[in-house]
């Protein structure tokens, strides 16, 4: 039979990671943290800092703000795209 | 139609086919073939193309033709649509927050309520079992808003709803306010609509908490939802106040209209006592990763404030005659959102 797709045929450009990552996969890559501009956020990301370049080899740490959204949205994933290799993007909680 | 897909002729391989696609709550659903798809975008009259909003996270196009897919995927009658086309709008919003609700890893649904004529129109269910099982428009709406989060949003569970452990209300939650039976004025009036228009609400549901009638005196119950609202460890006692929703049975409300409780007093009432001393929360500390959370607290005379006013507290009157209790619905950090249903809320550049 013939079906009409449910699914939207666009949105972010931005692959979501849909296999376990590994130490191997990430190293030496840059990764993106997506802050919502929560005090509590900072606070995560000061420790998965010293996680991600100790335990994981990940080379760089770059911060992007969203001060006016509790999580991520696709645009702002795309933005962080074009400075790291793949995004740690958190919402509130 | 912007993409047609050819799938299994047989029933069980078609639905086996769509679940393997990740297009389903896990369900059986109604194959979106074009004749069924064409029927729902005929109830609403518009192009299959119009967008009708961008669905975070990822930001998807939700079309009134995919709307339309998904509608018939979770059993929608077309008379439907224009429900889940003003509950989408609606989602969207910022301050709704969507983007967070999809991703986040606490047990958030979006919970429907609907006002005005529409609901006789589609035989909602506002009363008995209203947040319960047994009615098509109920079920299948809010199913509906399900399957667009997955498939237009991209909240596929595990990959981008990160929630740890879910909850029901993620399959389905809509109902209706039971304004036949109510002694107060519908809660779509009080944004400005009047009695013949419709309006659907959308709130964010972390939980639900059964609030039985221990006694009858007001006051008491009053105080029982309260201190129902004041349990330690929902998510807002560490974020700072959050607005949440009371559903009140006809029966209780009239009782508590009838002793002076106007609506906006039963508001004011859990307000003043919907607060937990500082004392009952973890210490800051104690706190496991979020060790900012008590800057978004808001203390008075030591106690943290549950809603930051009585206006955050939204009371609806639902559910069956008889005396019964209340069902308290936990918010999370969004904003209500509300939209009206009309039959031209269709299509157009957003």
């Amino acid at each position: 039979m013939k079906i009409v797709s449910p699914v939207a045929s666009n949105g972010s450009s931005v692959p979501i990671a849909t296999e376990p990552v590994t130490h191997q996969s990430v190293r030496g890559l840059t990764a993106v943290f997506v802050n919502n501009g929560q005090e509590g956020m900072r606070t995560i990301i000061d420790r998965m800092s010293v996680r991600l370049r100790d335990e994981w080899g990940i080379a760089g740490i770059v911060e992007e703000h969203t001060p006016t959204s509790r999580a991520a949205p696709a645009e702002i994933l795309d933005r962080a795209a074009e400075v790291g290799d793949f995004a740690i993007a958190g919402a509130a909680t | 139609m912007t993409e047609t897909l050819t799938i299994p002729d047989s029933l069980d391989d078609a639905l086996a086919f769509l679940y393997d696609q990740g297009w389903t709550d896990g369900l059986p659903v109604v194959p979106p073939t074009p004749d069924r798809v064409e029927k729902m975008l005929a109830a609403v009259g518009g192009d299959g193309s119009a967008v009708i909003a961008h669905v975070p996270p990822l930001l998807g196009a939700a079309t009134l033709e995919n709307v339309s897919a998904n509608a018939v995927m979770a059993g929608c009658l077309s008379e439907y649509m224009p429900v889940l086309v003003a509950a989408i709008r609606a989602m969207c919003r910022p301050e709704f927050n969507l983007a967070g609700i999809q991703g986040t890893g606490d047990p958030v649904a979006p919970g429907l309520i609907l006002n005005g004529p529409i609901r006789a129109a589609i035989n909602i269910n506002c009363g008995e079992n209203a947040a319960g099982p047994g009615c098509r428009a109920n079920a299948a709406i809010g199913r509906a808003v399900r399957l667009v989060l997955i498939n237009v949003g991209g909240a596929a569970p595990g990959v981008v709803d990160r929630a740890m452990l879910g909850q029901p209300a993620k399959y389905t939650f809509c109902l209706g306010e039971n304004e036949e039976h109510s002694p107060w004025e519908p809660f779509h009036t009080g944004l400005g609509l009047n009695l013949s228009q419709s309006a659907v609400s959308v709130v964010a549901v972390e939980h639900c908490q059964f609030i039985h009638p221990i006694s009858l005196p007001p006051e008491t119950l009053l105080q029982t939802i309260a201190d129902a609202m004041c349990v330690v460890g929902h998510s807002k006692h560490f974020f700072g106040p959050r607005p949440v929703t009371v559903f009140i049975p006809p029966a209780q409300a009239s009782l508590l209209d009838k002793l002076g409780f106007t609506k906006a007093k039963v508001q004011e009432f859990l307000f003043e006592r919907a607060r937990i001393p500082v004392g009952r929360l973890p210490k800051h500390e104690d706190a496991y990763y979020w060790s900012g959370y008590v800057n978004e607290l808001t203390v008075v005379d030591g106690s943290a404030l549950v809603v930051a006013e009585p206006g955050d507290i939204l009371v609806y009157v639902v559910g069956g005659l008889d005396y019964g209790g209340v069902l308290y619905l936990g918010g999370w950090d969004a904003r209500p959102s509300f939209e009206p249903i009309e039959s031209d809320n269709v299509g157009g550049p957003q």
